[in-house]
């Protein structure tokens, strides 16, 4: 009876082989082995997407006239909303710059939207990112600010040649000043995770003291301040849902609920300054 | 067909990248109730119990470093956490019948488990600790879990069919030849 093998040393062998090669390979050969599989597997994850839309366009397809008809209607009456908002718009615009050149105030920063459709979202115990469907080919540039119609998405954390990767307003990484609306005094926020089966929350730092939680029906809305150049002024983030006294002593930490959609974005806009387009 | 038997590791390592692009699809739709399913403890354990201990590592490599890419944790730290596993259980599976079903389903639970714990040794380390949620990772991992209970008989079949087709008859196959 032959007999039987109890333990094997060439398995430790390998393994510590391959621990040890991996450690001396070269910083700059890791990044082009990471670039390498990135943009190889990219255009795979892309056509998920493009599939997905393809499915939408023949669900939408499935839909009666009147539907349609419906539907057409509602939006003749947005864009009519949306062309009066336009020209308010403008008129805003020029008297904003008339009041700059009064008082000789510097220019706010100038965007360009970039629509981006979302490929994937990866919001697992660790971290929370999306990917999206423009890259350094459509001038995205790194640490770019992302939004949607419910306010702040994140900012773009990686630029691959036709991808994004950009972390959500949820993780931890992401960090901005902030403020509450109607008060001037700056914040920090930092995304503090996602909870199960509920919304994506954050966390403001350094809340002054006198900020109550009075009408829980209308708790302090909290946008960005537009310091540190990345986010414009006035964006929506979320809401204080719960203050606790801070580390400090002399400020409050609060709890805060961000927008429900986030999990469930389908497209977002990247923020491109003009400056970085016209270089 | 000897280019296919020497080389199985390629087919097994496509095979493992359809499923992981299947999840991340599975994923994108689960992620507004905030669950995130990974099934890669089981692509450790199909690549442990069925191929040789050099044909597993292959097989693994090239998913290893699929994972990396798109993680935010040093490049490299899915290939070590996953190659690490996969000689673990290469060493363990001396003292076990790795053929039964059972057996490949245990394999297949307790390296998730070790991969959310490797993970989040990483992330604390990495990231911080700001969003760890005790409670969303144990409810990840209760439907990571759940999906390879369900899955892990079928995909060791699946996979064993599909290098049948290239000619490679594991069952008949000795184990040391593999």
């Amino acid at each position: 009876m032959p007999k039987k093998r109890l333990f094997s040393i060439k398995p430790f062998a390998v393994l510590i082989a391959v621990i040890v090669f991996w450690i001396f390979v070269p910083i700059a050969i890791k990044a082009t082995l990471r670039s390498a599989f990135y943009e190889f597997q990219a255009p795979l994850s892309a056509s998920a997407s493009y599939i997905r839309e393809l499915q939408n366009f023949w669900a939408a397809r499935l839909k009666s006239k009147s539907e349609l008809y419906e539907t057409g209607k509602d939006l003749a009456h947005l864009n009519a909303t949306y062309e009066l908002k336009i020209l308010e718009n403008q008129a805003l615009k020029q008297e904003v710059e008339r009041l700059e050149t009064l008082l000789g105030l510097p220019s706010r920063p100038d965007y360009n939207y970039e629509i981006a459709r979302v490929v994937s979202r990866d919001f697992n115990s660790w971290w929370q990112h999306l990917e999206i469907r423009k890259g350094s080919i459509h001038g995205i540039p790194l640490g770019a600010p992302v939004v949607f119609s419910g306010g702040v998405v994140g900012r773009v954390r990686e630029v691959h040649k036709y991808t994004s990767t950009v972390e959500l307003l949820s993780n931890s990484h992401l960090r901005m000043a902030v403020i509450i609306e109607g008060d001037n005094r700056p914040m920090s926020f930092r995304g503090s995770g996602f909870k199960i089966f509920r919304s994506p929350t954050g966390l403001a730092e350094y809340v002054p003291a006198d900020i109550k939680l009075t009408d829980p029906d209308n708790p302090p809305r909290i946008i960005t301040s537009g310091m540190g150049g990345v986010f414009p002024a006035g964006i929506h983030i979320g809401y204080i849902t719960r203050l606790k006294p801070g580390a400090s002593g002399m400020f409050q930490d609060g709890d805060i609920v961000l927008d429900n959609r986030l999990s469930n974005l389908t497209e977002v806009a990247v923020l491109v300054p003009t400056e970085e387009l016209e270089q | 067909m000897k280019f296919a038997s020497k080389n199985r590791w390629l087919i097994v390592a496509v095979a493992h990248y359809a499923t992981l692009f299947i999840f991340t699809q599975f994923n994108y739709y689960l992620a507004p109730w905030g669950i995130n399913i990974i099934i890669t403890g089981m692509l450790i354990a199909f690549s442990s119990l069925v191929l040789n201990h050099i044909q597993g590592s292959l097989s693994l490599i090239p998913i290893a470093l699929f994972l990396d890419s798109a993680s935010p944790l040093p490049f490299g730290a899915s290939l070590i956490t996953l190659i690490g596993l996969h000689y673990i259980a290469v060493i363990m599976r001396y003292q076990f019948r790795r053929e039964s079903a059972g057996i490949s389903l245990g394999v297949s639970l307790v390296s998730n488990v070790a991969i959310h714990l490797v993970y989040s040794f990483f992330a604390v380390s990495y990231l911080g600790t700001n969003s760890l949620d005790p409670v969303q990772m144990g409810m990840n991992l209760l439907a990571s879990s759940a999906a390879i209970a369900i899955l892990n008989a079928h995909y060791f079949r699946v996979i064993v069919e599909i290098l049948g087709l290239f000619g490679i008859n594991i069952a008949q196959e000795q184990r040391q030849s593999r």
